[in-house]
């Protein structure tokens, strides 16, 4: 049982559960604590001790199930039917006689097919499987580390010397069923050790992968991606607020409060800072140039307003809405189509954009303001307006500007973004997920 | 202390006569938590009884429970323990005169600080030390039940402060040293998923998720705690709780707030739950106007479709 046990870690390792070996002694102490008589118990008990949150919880739960009762039927149901239909065949003609060593196995009185499966299994690493679509490659594999070539031989020989053959016809009817179980017992071992390095490798190319050259169906998958980058930052940087720094006594306030026992520090006051939770003010143009990099913009803000209390959302083209409300009531999706439908039409114009955002924001915009605004700063030729921009800066705890754009492109064309630049107190290039994650966190933690 | 428990189905079933109707994850792995003397971690939705289960763990056990209360901002000083600043003052004024009397007599500089400094510890010493929640469950000379409730309002530093109370079972005071566990305390921690707690707590911890219960489950426990009520009416309130939990509101209502709106009805004397009952008394069961305002206009429909499920079933 704990063989079992140890490859339903590695399992669970697999489908992303973090077990440690620590966790792992706990769970088979437990398991030796409660028995092996009721399967729900046992259940209940690894859930316990090796998954670590709900969803994990669920997983783990999920696999118990698929990992034990796919064994089972695999040792009870499968192989006894495959007996009888020898004995059947056997009874009816004379015991056929293999030479080759797989042979010998398949037309044994009693075959341990699946601990014959299970050692070649090993040889082939099945575990190490990625794609679904090496599910047959590796069958195939499994059968030749059990000494499918020599059968084959074998079964060629016999057909040689007589093509009506029915030892033949026997082997190689054996042969088959045997690739069978073969092929469930591999598919089995890639929906527990397989699956889900799919979806880990896609999730890893995803977060490099440049946004502008993203497909529809992937943007689906970067949904989750993104709530999870935002989910992380705001449990790493919401909560912080007061911090007593025990240890510095406020000595001025002290000595006030104590006149009253003669000076005597009978009460006594210690320092502490105040950390205020930061304010959020979020950009984005929707212009059609950069619109699938703002797609993505907004689908973060969403995110980053419905976890970080104290953001607003706008977004412009040649003149600039709040999305604040519209965010907070509706859904990512529907919100952030019926941004794009409404507020995307006309070209671009910073200029007017900005001097709006000035009349619709400018007054909340203080010292623990944080102001991200996303955009190529392709202008048209229009004005600029970087005085209201370099206002907005000076009021602000710090402006941080998004370039979609990769840095040899900027200034090029009608791009203006050296007239903004001195007054950014970051202007990076931002087009992946890993680039947000990165940026968001530096900017939140010297908040 | 009780003997311990023998088994988790038995451990569920004398937990079910203090009233509590647990399941048999719940039951084994609180049976686990105390049998392997690990920290148990509960977390689910607010109401579905992680509080209640270390009350009645503390009372199968017939023990004490000791709670700490997590808040934003909580230390060390409100947690395990704080020296009795007024005290340490009062007595150094009132021993000043001897005080002074002993390094009157002594002839140098050297000679007075070494005689003082032999006084020293006097005021750090356990007299002067108020020990807090965690602190007392640790000095406790039978095996505590520690509840250490909703720790996810506190900071993430008093988390890792936690770290070594929760494997070791001791924690270190500076001026005394390793206070280790008289007896090891079943120490419950539990959390609404506020914010992700860090991999090093919850590694120490086993877990366990408290999910809203099952309509069965639900009509048990309405029953274990108002046995007055009748049986039509129970299964109206479970299955109307149950429709409402699959709506999207801010705030779904839980355990607690079923038993209360129960509670509610029988006091009215409710024979028959009808939509009339149900407007007057929504807000016992809902606790924000929105969400009042979305299952107002649909009272009628769910009430209509539970009496097709209660004929059909």
């Amino acid at each position: 049982m704990d063989k079992a046990l140890l490859s339903f870690v590695q399992s669970l390792r697999h489908h992303g559960i973090p077990v440690s070996a620590n966790e792992t002694i706990i769970a088979l102490k437990a398991c030796g604590l409660i028995g092996f008589e009721h399967r729900h118990q046992i259940k209940a008990a690894l859930c316990a001790t090796l998954a670590k949150s709900e969803t994990h919880a669920r997983q783990t739960a999920d696999l118990f199930e698929a990992f034990f009762t796919t064994g089972a039927i695999r040792d009870n149901i499968d192989l006894p039917t495959l007996r009888t239909q020898q004995t059947s065949i056997s009874n009816a003609f004379p015991v056929p006689i293999a030479q080759s060593e797989l042979g010998q196995l398949l037309t044994s009185a009693n075959p341990n097919l699946s601990l014959a499966i299970a050692n070649a299994a090993q040889q082939v690493n099945t575990q190490e499987m990625t794609l679904f679509l090496q599910i047959n490659r590796v069958s195939r594999q499994i059968l030749i580390a059990m000494g499918d070539r020599a059968l084959v031989r074998e079964i060629a020989q016999l057909r040689n010397e007589n093509s009506e053959c029915d030892t033949a016809h026997h082997l190689e009817e054996k042969r088959q069923q045997l690739l069978q179980l073969i092929t469930a017992f591999v598919g089995q071992q890639y929906q527990l050790f397989g699956k889900n390095s799919v979806s880990s490798l896609q999730f890893n190319r995803l977060q490099k992968q440049k946004l502008t050259t993203m497909e529809d169906h992937e943007q689906i998958l970067l949904r989750t991606l993104i709530l999870k980058v935002a989910k992380k930052l705001a449990s790493q940087h919401s909560r912080k607020k007061k911090m007593h720094r025990k240890g510095q006594l406020d000595v001025k306030k002290t000595i006030t409060s104590n006149i009253a026992y003669g000076g005597l520090p009978y009460k006594t006051h210690w320092k502490s800072t105040k950390k205020e939770k930061p304010k959020v003010h979020a950009l984005c143009d929707v212009s059609g140039s950069i619109a699938k990099t703002s797609k993505f913009f907004l689908l973060f803000v969403h995110a980053l307003q419905s976890v970080l209390p104290n953001v607003r959302s706008f977004v412009f083209t040649n003149h600039t809405t709040e999305v604040t409300n519209l965010f907070a009531t509706t859904n990512s999706t529907e919100a952030i189509a019926m941004t794009v439908d409404k507020l995307s039409h006309g070209s671009t114009d910073y200029g007017q954009a900005l001097l709006d955002y000035n009349d619709i924001a400018g007054h909340s915009v203080d010292h623990r303001t944080h102001v991200i605004i996303l955009g190529d700063a392709r202008n048209n030729y229009d004005s600029s307006n970087a005085e209201i921009w370099r206002t907005v800066y000076r009021k602000s705890l710090s402006t941080l500007w998004l370039n979609p754009e990769p840095r040899a492109q900027w200034n090029t064309g009608d791009s203006i973004i050296e007239q903004y630049a001195p007054y950014c107190s970051t202007l990076e290039t931002c087009n992946s997920v890993n680039d947000m994650d990165r940026i968001f966190s530096r900017l939140l933690k010297h908040s | 202390m009780k003997t311990p428990q023998q088994s988790p189905t038995e451990l569920q079933a004398n937990l079910q006569d203090l009233g509590y109707i647990s399941d048999s994850s719940i039951a084994t792995t609180l049976f686990l938590a105390m049998e392997l003397h690990k920290p148990l971690l509960v977390e689910g939705p607010p109401g579905v009884g992680k509080t209640e289960l270390a009350k009645k763990t503390a009372q199968l056990l017939k023990t004490d429970l000791i709670r700490l209360q997590c808040y934003e901002g909580l230390d060390e000083s409100k947690a395990l323990y704080e020296w009795k600043y007024g005290k340490q003052l009062l007595y150094t004024q009132i021993l000043k005169d001897q005080l002074a009397g002993i390094v009157d007599t002594s002839q140098g500089l050297t000679t007075a600080l070494s005689q003082l400094q032999s006084f020293n510890d006097v005021f750090y010493s356990e007299d002067f030390l108020q020990p807090r929640p965690l602190l007392s469950a640790l000095q406790m000379d039978h095996p505590a039940v520690l509840l250490i409730d909703e720790i996810d309002k506190a900071d993430q530093e008093f988390e890792a402060f936690l770290l070594e109370l929760l494997s070791e079972y001791q924690v270190t005071i500076p001026e005394l040293g390793t206070i280790k566990a008289n007896r090891e305390p079943v120490v419950i921690l539990t959390s609404n998923n506020t914010r992700e707690l860090s991999d090093a707590l919850k590694r120490r911890c086993l877990h366990l998720y408290i999910p809203f219960p099952t309509a069965n489950q639900e009509a048990s426990i309405i029953a274990s705690q108002l046995p007055e009520i009748s049986e039509e009416l129970l299964n109206k309130v479970v299955l109307f709780v149950e429709q409402l939990r699959a709506r999207p509101m801010k705030k779904l209502p839980a355990i607690s707030e079923s038993i209360d709106w129960a509670r509610a009805l029988v006091l009215l004397n409710v024979a028959r739950l009808d939509k009339h009952w149900v407007e007057e008394t929504l807000n016992v069961l809902l606790k924000f106007e929105d969400d009042i305002q979305l299952i107002k206009p649909d009272i009628e429909a769910i009430l209509s479709d539970l009496d097709t499920s209660l004929i059909r079933g």
